[in-house]
């Protein structure tokens, strides 16, 4: 792929010359639909082209990160659902796994390849709202409807799992929330043997689409070297040519039995962020079928009384077990002092959670490393020197959640 | 760490001998005030006269070309000397290997430390955030500002003693008349 039309006021000559005026700054958002929540991007305008680009966050703040320090490890769970909306399982599980490191806890492997699907399934249907939006600021209105369409499935899977559709707080510490309904895995197989076909579908609408190859192809792209000095991951860091896929670098819950391939770009320009995550939702969809095939036999819950609640069952007629589900929802269990940082790849990129734990049942600092964080203030190098109408598409491509970003 | 981990010899522990910790002790001996290993994750405290030199040092001969982030924590419940500190994550995607750092400020009343966004520019905003919510102030970074509240927001939200108790509520509603409307046929 060339670079060319990446810089246009560097390449062009400058034909404004002596009629040059003074910029122009405008305000896209906070309220503005391509901005996918409320975010305020200042621009700096010269004509089209853009010499100057803010991004101003901060209009979705709600603390959640000062709130689980006064809850309770388990009470604290239903917050890291509603930082990444869009991708609720994915932020469960960071942080199940970070409090699992602090207690040194390993659960059974059928846990971990439930969560392997759920995460997996996760992601692809947070790469459908990403292309159904993207495709939709490029003018495609037909990809929006069917990525929604497919989207739903996954999401009434959740709701029959879970119990909500998209405030899972499914993965718990030492486990998940309960068993699976009975018929989970067929309805898992049912989605996945269909989804292939209609990958193919938005491919066939957006891939070798002359219009969408012009809004995207050579647009606002961004080099390897300068991604990673500023902080970018996943997959816009992947679309430049990274090779670094936690699942692959750093496994956890079990990813290294999984056998899939980390798709690559080379340009890291707009067009090569969505082959990245096409790419990805394929790879996600060939885990979820290995992880549905490959599911274990055996206990889904951690061996760990003190964390993991005692079946209702039990209850009734158990002194002992009654006595830890009366400890484990009032005071909550001790959590070793000591302090963890555990990544994961969500569908955005590197989701961190910085836990540092003094011995309390309750977190003392949490710190979350949101990947749409690093990448949003990645924008204005993506879109100086480009043209106005490219920001909706560098904004798109970026794949941005607010919720996350604000915290 | 276990108790016997804690009696053995300080070179014979394994954090030690780690090749970016030796790289960190032979160029800044006494400014390392402590190495870590806890759950297999290695976190060096030090001094912040050295932290922009180890910085550059970590990132030039030691490949940790990315910053995961930077968070500011207030330890006042913690039982340590200082109330302020610093958490720098670095990662090394050659090697896949993570390097925490760990920064306590000299001043407890006004914290400060040296910016290291020359050497990460994507520090630039999590320095703002820090300085948002625990206070401290990063030296050589100008375009620090309040970046998720308000700009004329008060106090550091992540600071152990910010009250969360109560907030007054701001209400703005226009002033009713007095007495009943008339009622209008």
């Amino acid at each position: 792929m060339s670079t060319e039309g990446t810089n246009t006021a560097a390449r062009e000559p400058d034909i404004l010359g002596p009629i040059r005026t003074e910029t122009m700054t405008l305000n896209m958002g906070p309220q503005h639909p391509s901005t996918h929540g409320v975010l305020r991007v200042l621009l700096e305008l010269e004509g089209e082209s853009v010499v100057g680009c803010k991004p101003e966050i901060g209009y979705l703040h709600t603390g959640i990160e000062k709130n689980m320090e006064v809850k309770t490890y388990n009470k604290a769970l239903p917050m890291t659902d509603r930082m990444d909306y869009l991708a609720p399982m994915s932020n469960n599980l960071g942080y199940v796994l970070a409090v699992e490191k602090l207690l040194d806890m390993e659960v059974p492997r059928r846990c971990k390849y439930l969560r392997v699907l759920l995460a997996e399934m996760t992601r692809i249907q947070s790469h459908l709202v990403w292309l159904g939006t993207h495709a939709l600021d490029l003018g495609a209105m037909t990809v929006f409807l069917y990525c929604f369409r497919e989207r739903e499935a996954i999401i009434k899977i959740f709701e029959k799992v879970s119990g909500v559709r998209m405030m899972t707080s499914y993965f718990r510490v030492g486990g998940v929330a309960r068993e699976p309904y009975a018929e989970f895995y067929d309805d898992c197989r049912r989605f996945l043997d269909a989804f292939p076909e209609k990958m193919d579908d938005y491919e066939e609408l957006l891939t070798d689409n002359p219009i969408f190859l012009r809004r995207t192809e050579s647009v606002c792209a961004i080099s390897a070297e300068k991604a990673i000095a500023l902080g970018v991951t996943g997959p816009l860091l992947r679309a430049s040519g990274v090779d670094y896929d936690i699942r692959k670098k750093e496994p956890y819950s079990g990813y290294e039995e999984f056998d899939f391939e980390v798709p690559l770009g080379s340009a890291g320009d707009v067009y090569d962020r969505y082959c990245v995550r096409i790419a990805e939702m394929r790879q996600a969809h060939r885990i979820a079928m290995q992880a549905l095939d490959g599911m274990p036999e055996g206990p889904l819950q951690a061996d760990n009384p003190k964390v993991v609640p005692p079946p209702k069952e039990q209850l009734a007629h158990d002194m002992e077990a009654l006595i830890h589900h009366f400890k484990i929802f009032t005071e909550g269990y001790h959590v070793p002092a000591g302090e963890v940082y555990q990544v994961i790849e969500s569908p955005r990129g590197e989701l961190g959670y910085y836990i540092i734990s003094d011995g309390s049942p309750s977190p003392y600092k949490v710190k979350v490393r949101a990947p749409s964080f690093s990448n949003l203030f990645a924008l204005p190098e993506m879109v100086k020197g480009g043209m106005f109408g490219d920001v909706v598409a560098a904004l798109g491509s970026v794949d941005i959640v607010l919720g996350e970003i604000d915290r | 760490m276990t108790e016997e981990m804690e009696k053995a010899p300080v070179e014979d522990r394994p954090e030690e001998k780690d090749e970016d910790v030796q790289a960190l002790r032979s160029r800044f001996g006494v400014h390392i005030d402590g190495v870590r290993l806890h759950r297999g994750q290695l976190s060096v405290t030090l001094s912040p006269e050295v932290l922009v030199d180890a910085a550059r040092l970590l990132r030039d001969a030691r490949g940790y070309r990315q910053l995961s982030f930077l968070a500011g924590v207030d330890c006042l419940e913690l039982p340590v000397s200082y109330r302020f500190k610093a958490t720098y994550s670095l990662l090394d995607l050659e090697r896949s290997k993570r390097l925490r750092l760990e920064v306590p400020c000299a001043d407890d009343l006004e914290p400060r430390l040296p910016s290291v966004r020359e050497i990460w520019p994507g520090a630039d905003k999590h320095e703002c955030e820090a300085f948002d919510m625990v206070g401290i102030v990063f030296e050589g970074n100008a375009d620090l500002e309040r970046i998720l509240t308000p700009e004329d927001f008060e106090g550091y939200p992540h600071r152990k003693d910010f009250d969360i108790s109560a907030e007054p509520v701001e209400f703005s509603f226009r002033e009713t008349p007095e007495g009943k409307p008339e009622a209008v046929d």
